[in-house]
């Protein structure tokens, strides 16, 4: 299946009196997509309403020019789309291959050889095909995410929505979903988000970062650290003052600073995390 | 697909592809393989085709020998559902319904020894409405469990696929009315001999609360539908418990009430049958 595109148009969301979005847009079709955000900054609801789980009170979106607010055109979405929520959970008394081939039957995968093959396929691509007949109770948080993975990529779909794939899992197999994702930004318009801002590096080349249910960039990462040369800082001392946006002490002893130069700060070279942390404390 | 030309002229590059994926007609793959006999130029573009197609056929027969020896092998009941002419992915649907597990068989058990050992020999209208107040909760709790948020680990998963909402709904709550009416029912038979054919009269009940609650649930949660429903029901026994005749929710007056509201209920399921696609947006499912 070739690359979904993907238009999200000023779409907004309220859950009762808080503004989960407001107002979001943005443009995606084949690649990865990093959402990178605060806990609670909206980036699982715009997941959701992606994955067409979650209806947006205003605006709307795309996939491939279908709405999913038309029941037939949202079901042909549906068809072309893996999916891992942020809490992916299966029942715990089923095989690892039964839960993947459970999701390949509602996906209306067939014949059965063909999804069986399909499971197996998935199951490698996640370094889960020695666990095939383990239970889910048996498995760690890391392996049920890793089988929510592999559930989403069942049957190739064009656009994969994944809310932090990389939660819980060890450094290898960030590593693989790193290479896995990359790979599939190939064939694919693969959406995912994260909070931490070095897997955002790791894993895309566009990002968006989320706050308070808006959108406060997007772009390459680079651009987001361009933006922050200049306002990042090293001191001696512990640094305080009106424009000092935040500040901590590194392990090294030295206190590093972003915002407006402090008192006997020397400047230094910004990192994502800077740039993020700027922009953020900025919304 | 026409065949090949079975003289001198090459056969069309469509042809040689089909033959070299091995997925020619096999008097169509004779006459392309008497050509290729004196045709080195269409030799050459065969083993280029299979080259290119082989490594993909070959990784694809090696999934499909590793998904034979991963693939588990099923319990009875599935086995049995599969021999008994179910297609396969239905039954793995059914046996994926969360209120159809062992806990679900106990509590249900459970629910009608209490029924059973709460009947009192010396007034047999209250302990006959002991069971008979009880028994259709059995169905309308295994309905409100056997699909929605909370209930179903992998409802939100399921929920984003092109399965329909509603045949995933209706064929669990067939499932878990035909198991929780045969457990039901076989503790009714055991009843028949002291309580008479009365001690059938809890089947419409049951069907109609269950229908009332798949409606509720095209509105609100799955368990607040089932609470609703059971806690109208339970008033109402409690009601009819002091009533002259105790079992007056019962007769035959009320039996066809309850046809009608069940007809009602299905109505309301089927006009909206498309809010079991999406979920629902109060917050995080």
């Amino acid at each position: 299946m070739s690359a979904a595109a993907v238009i999200v148009d000023h779409v907004g969301k309220r859950y009762g009196a808080r503004v989960a979005l407001a107002d979001v847009s943005f443009t995606a079709h084949g690649g990865v997509v990093t959402l990178l955000g605060p806990n609670g900054a909206g980036k699982s609801s715009l997941l959701r309403c992606l994955a067409t789980v979650l209806a947006p009170d205003t605006g709307g979106l795309s996939v491939d020019g279908l709405d999913p607010r038309r029941p037939d055109q949202r079901t042909e979405i549906r068809r072309r789309l893996g999916y891992l929520p942020q809490d992916p959970r299966f029942a715990g008394s089923a095989t690892v291959f039964d839960v993947v081939d459970y999701i390949g039957i509602v996906k209306e995968h067939r014949p059965v050889r063909t999804r069986h093959a399909d499971v197996v396929r998935v199951l490698r691509a996640v370094g889960l095909e020695h666990h095939a007949r383990d239970r889910i109770k048996t498995l760690s948080g890391g392996m049920v995410r890793r089988v929510g993975i592999a559930q989403a990529l069942l049957g190739r779909p064009g656009l994969v929505v994944l809310d932090e794939p990389a939660a819980g899992l060890d450094p290898e197999q960030r590593l693989l979903l790193r290479e896995q994702l990359s790979q599939l930004g190939e064939e694919a318009t693969v959406i995912l988000s994260t909070h931490l801002t070095d897997e955002a590096a790791a894993f895309s080349q566009h990002l968006y970062i989320v706050d308070t249910g808006r959108i406060v960039f997007g772009g390459p990462p680079a651009a987001l650290v361009a933006a922050a040369r200049g306002r990042v800082w090293l001191a001696a001392e512990p640094v305080s003052g009106p424009g000092v946006r935040r500040a901590w002490r590194t392990p090294t002893g030295w206190y590093r600073a972003i915002g407006d130069p402090p008192p006997g700060a020397h400047l230094d070279e910004p990192t994502l995390e800077d740039a993020y942390l700027l922009l953020v404390g900025s919304a | 697909m026409s065949g090949p030309h079975l003289d001198a002229r090459h056969p069309d590059p469509g042809v040689l592809t089909a033959y070299a994926g091995r997925t020619l007609g096999p008097v169509a793959a004779t006459a392309v393989e008497l050509h290729l006999q004196g045709c080195a130029m269409c030799r050459d573009q065969v083993n280029q085709r299979v080259s290119a197609v082989e490594p993909a056929r070959i990784e694809n027969n090696l999934l499909a020998i590793a998904a034979e020896i991963d693939a588990p092998r099923h319990g009875v009941i599935e086995r049995a559902l599969v021999r008994s002419g179910l297609p396969v992915d239905t039954v793995r649907l059914l046996v994926a319904t969360p209120s159809l597990r062992r806990s679900w068989f106990i509590a249900i058990g459970l629910a009608l020894c209490f029924g059973l050992a709460a009947a009192n020999p010396d007034r047999p209208d209250s302990s006959l409405l002991w069971f008979l107040g009880l028994a259709p909760l059995i169905p309308v709790i295994g309905v409100a469990l056997a699909y929605g948020p909370g209930v179903d680990p992998a409802y939100e998963i399921t929920l984003a696929t092109p399965i329909s909402g509603v045949r995933l709904v209706l064929l669990r709550t067939t499932a878990v009315l035909v198991t929780s009416i045969g457990i039901a029912g076989a503790v009714t038979l055991l009843m028949v001999p002291r309580h008479s054919l009365m001690v059938g009269a809890w089947l419409l009940p049951a069907l109609a609360l269950s229908i009332v609650c798949l409606a509720l649930m095209t509105v609100v949660a799955p368990r607040v539908a089932a609470a609703a429903v059971s806690g109208t029901w339970l008033v109402a026994m409690i009601g009819c418990s002091g009533a002259n005749d105790q079992l007056v929710a019962f007769r035959p007056a009320a039996q066809l009430g309850f046809v009608a509201l069940g007809a009602v209920a299905a109505l309301v399921v089927v006009a909206r049958r498309s809010t079991f696609d999406v979920g629902r947006g109060e917050g995080p499912l």
